[in-house]
């Protein structure tokens, strides 16, 4: 295997022989993409062996660099569950190339500082682009406003109190009428404590057997109600995080009806298990919100076949296995999920044949840079050289020992998924690949340290 | 009928006749409780730690007679849950006994499933002396070998738990164990107090305790927490002894071989009037002398299968919860 670092390092070439993936057209065609300066130069359709330096695709899919608009790098001050750095690698290998990071960290990220803390270590990681989401009131605290200017001057994206939800519907009222005087977008896990405190799992038939305590759809949907009536009193640009209840789903599709501003997520893990899959105690299978069940699985898969929902992010939450080797109820909220999404994802919409693998790519690409609002996610001429090399068809078991991640809680754990990354390109760098060495998978990293790779 | 399990977790994932073999065990345990020498030599050789981390003086009691009476070498280990939330966790102070050669550990743990992540990670044999809200088998053992004991064959038999099911380890315990059994389960009480879904653990709700107890052959009554008219499901302990209590009057519902029990310790003119708890129908201390029958059972099959597996005659089978219905 050749280096590619070393054949891309002038910054023009051309990578041949790819099935080329446009979410945006909705199309897949075979062709080659030519890369100059970090951006995609041209986009070629047919059979061409390229010019100048060339890397050979091997007839592998190339799709945009995904984009993942929940994730915790836990950096500041829980470095031990993560870093950006290896939040970066892990997302590398995952083929993200664009993160939001979430703002509960120790300091909570609620200033312009902290903001440009967060872009400085993703800069020096140089594998993946990473946008800090602020925090709405300083120190999630729920109580005052945090200076959303200022964190947006700084290059915050989004804006989202995330675990520590807004519980008081006039601060959130502020909050969602501040965010227009710059267009904010915010970004709501929508949670109504009073009615979650205290649960474990999925309020339902396991819980009821396990004898653990239940956190009821209802704590979720009243919340996402709360959270639409004041986007649509404020005229606030709305997004709903981690959507795991098909009562959402409907909640949501009403908003988008109205012509309310409004978006909506759900994460892998919500697509591929339910509350049955607790029934072992496994604190692997704990985040909030829970686990639910078929009915809503169907639900969110029938919201992003019809578009009410418009994004899979996967939540990404890393906890040392101290942490989560303990008793159930004892085990803090949260699975990781970064370099399994793509593949989840094909296994559960793709392969049954639910969505195709352009509209698939949509909801991890174009669709979530729509909402926040970055040129990434596009697979044409002019957009940065952000790419994912994968193959859509190799089937690899899920082992948590074999992340890049400091963490290895994921949920997927010996389950058998379809679609791998072989190769994530970051503006026009290969930052990640995984490629055969004398009968033997290796991966490698490189960071591309360019100034361009640093801004979205 | 063999019993080839290393751990006694909950009575969910016991089959009928498991169930069976271990209630018939028990009855010839009762038998030696009778004799003038109450001691056996059954368990010489193994020692036993019975680590609690929730007080309960008589479920330890009770194990730890079981294991004398059986000739085990006893270690008491308590500690609260809170304690060892904060400092070390389960798993360290679990190595560390066994590192002086535990064979079984009784465990009392506020957590539920606390007594499964422990059986996946040591080599010990593991029972559960209740786990939280979600299992208490050796209650739902001495429960029915009680009920067996009046009533025969459980099989078409209506037991009635009132109570707050909800955070009930003994309830779901005698649910397990009854409806596999072949018994009518209903459930009574406050609706604050019944859990997600019931029919999913195939027993009926009716509110009205009346209506319950009509034809009944067993009232089980479950203690109620002063924590959870606290935590805002009950009004006061008055409203729900209005309601729920189980008095005289209650009584003359039941069949004429119907009986009263209660898990204690007991709130006398709570959730039991005092005349029902002394009363001709209560089986209350009945079921204390089971407990101790029951949990010596329980202590000789598994030592017979840890012997078993040593000799090599049975494999470790992994463990397995019953499918769960979603
Ligand atoms: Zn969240």
């Amino acid at each position: 295997m050749k280096d590619w670092s070393e054949i891309c390092k002038q910054g023009e070439f051309w990578l041949t022989k790819v099935k080329i993936v446009d979410p945006e057209a909705g199309r897949i065609f075979e062709g080659a993409v030519k890369v100059d300066g970090g951006l995609i130069a041209e986009v070629r359709e047919g059979a061409f062996a390229g010019e100048g330096k060339i890397l050979d695709g091997e007839g592998l899919h190339l799709a945009p660099g995904l984009i993942d608009l929940h994730v915790h790098l836990r950096e500041p001050g829980y470095e031990e569950k993560e870093t950006v750095q290896t939040g970066a690698m892990s997302a590398a290998r995952g083929g993200v190339t664009t993160l939001c990071s979430m703002p509960n960290t120790n300091p909570i990220c609620d200033d312009g500082s902290k903001v440009a803390f967060i872009r400085a270590r993703a800069r020096q990681a140089g594998l993946c682009r990473v946008l800090p989401v602020g925090a709405i009131t300083r120190g999630s605290d729920g109580k005052q406003l945090a200076d959303l200017g200022e964190m947006h001057d700084e290059g915050a994206i989004a804006f989202s109190d995330d675990g520590w939800p807004v519980a008081d519907a006039g601060i959130m009222r502020r909050a969602m009428e501040l965010s227009r005087a710059w267009d904010l977008l915010i970004m709501s896990h929508s949670e109504e404590a009073s009615l979650s405190r205290g649960g474990q799992m999925h309020e339902g038939s396991v819980s009821s057997r396990l004898g653990l305590e239940g956190i009821p759809r209802e704590s979720e949907e009243i919340a996402v109600e709360r959270e639409v009536r004041l986007a649509k009193m404020t005229g606030a640009k709305l997004h709903i995080c981690h959507i795991s209840s098909g009562g959402s789903v409907d909640i949501i599709r009403r908003a988008k009806a109205e012509g309310l501003r409004v978006t909506g997520e759900t994460t892998p893990h919500y697509l591929l298990l339910d509350h049955s899959h607790v029934s072992t105690y496994d604190s692997h299978k704990k985040m909030n919100p829970p686990l639910r069940e078929k009915i809503d699985q169907e639900a969110l898969v029938q919201g992003l076949i019809d578009g009410t929902l418009d994004a899979v992010a996967t939540d990404h939450a890393p906890h040392t296995e101290i942490e989560k080797n303990v008793e159930f109820a004892y085990a803090p909220f949260g699975v990781t999920g970064l370099e399994t999404s793509l593949s989840a994802v094909i296994t559960r919409l793709v392969e049954p044949g639910l969505l195709d693998l352009p509209a698939a790519v949509a909801l991890m690409s174009s669709k979530p840079a729509a909402i926040i609002g970055v040129e990434q996610g596009r697979l044409v001429a002019g957009a940065p050289a952000d790419l994912v090399l994968f193959d859509p068809t190799e089937r690899w078991t899920v082992r948590g020992k074999e992340t890049a991640s400091r963490s290895d809680n994921t949920p997927f754990e010996g389950m058998e998924l379809t679609g791998r990354v072989r190769a994530t390109f970051l503006a026009g760098r290969p930052v990640f690949r995984r490629y055969e060495e004398d009968g033997e998978s290796r991966e490698s990293f490189t960071p591309n340290l360019a100034k361009e790779a640093a801004i979205a | 009928m063999s019993f080839d399990r290393m751990h006694l977790l909950d009575l969910e994932s016991l089959s009928r006749e498991e169930i069976i073999h271990i209630l018939d065990t028990a009855e010839s345990f009762r038998e030696i409780s009778e004799r003038e020498i109450k001691k056996v030599p059954t368990l010489r050789g193994f020692t036993v730690v019975n680590l609690f981390f929730e007080d309960s003086t008589r479920t330890r009691i009770s194990f730890e007679l079981a294991e004398k009476r059986l000739s085990a070498d006893v270690v008491n280990f308590s500690k609260s849950t809170s304690s060892v939330q904060k400092g070390e966790s389960l798993l360290d102070t679990v190595e560390n006994l066994l590192a002086m050669k535990m064979d079984i550990i009784v465990m009392r743990h506020g957590a539920s499933g606390a007594p499964h992540y422990l059986a996946e990670r040591v080599p010990a044999s593991v029972v559960n002396a209740g786990d939280g809200k979600h299992e208490h088998p050796t209650q739902g053992l001495l429960d029915m070998l009680t009920m067996r004991h009046h009533l025969g064959d459980l099989s078409g038999r209506k037991v009635v738990i009132v109570g707050d099911i909800l955070h009930s380890r003994v309830a779901r315990s005698n649910i397990h164990g009854l409806t596999k059994l072949g018994a009518e389960v209903v459930l009574s009480g406050p609706p604050t107090f019944i859990p997600p879904k019931p029919e999913s653990l195939g027993v009926s709700v009716d509110y009205d305790i009346g209506r319950a107890l009509k034809g009944a052959h067993v009232v089980n009554v479950l203690r109620v927490q002063k924590e959870r008219q606290e935590g805002g499901l009950m009004p006061s302990m008055r409203a729900y002894a209005r309601d729920w209590q189980v008095g005289l009057k209650h009584l003359e519902l039941l069949a004429p071989d119907g009986i009263v029990m209660h898990p204690g310790p007991m709130n006398r003119g709570v959730e039991i009037a005092q005349e029902v708890a002394d009363g001709p129908r209560s089986v209350i201390l009945e079921q204390v002398t089971n407990g101790l029958a029951v949990r010596m059972a329980v202590l000789y099959l598994l030592s017979e299968a840890r012997k078993k597996l040593e000799r090599g005659e049975i494999e470790e089978k992994p463990l397995e919860k019953s499918e769960v219905l979603a």
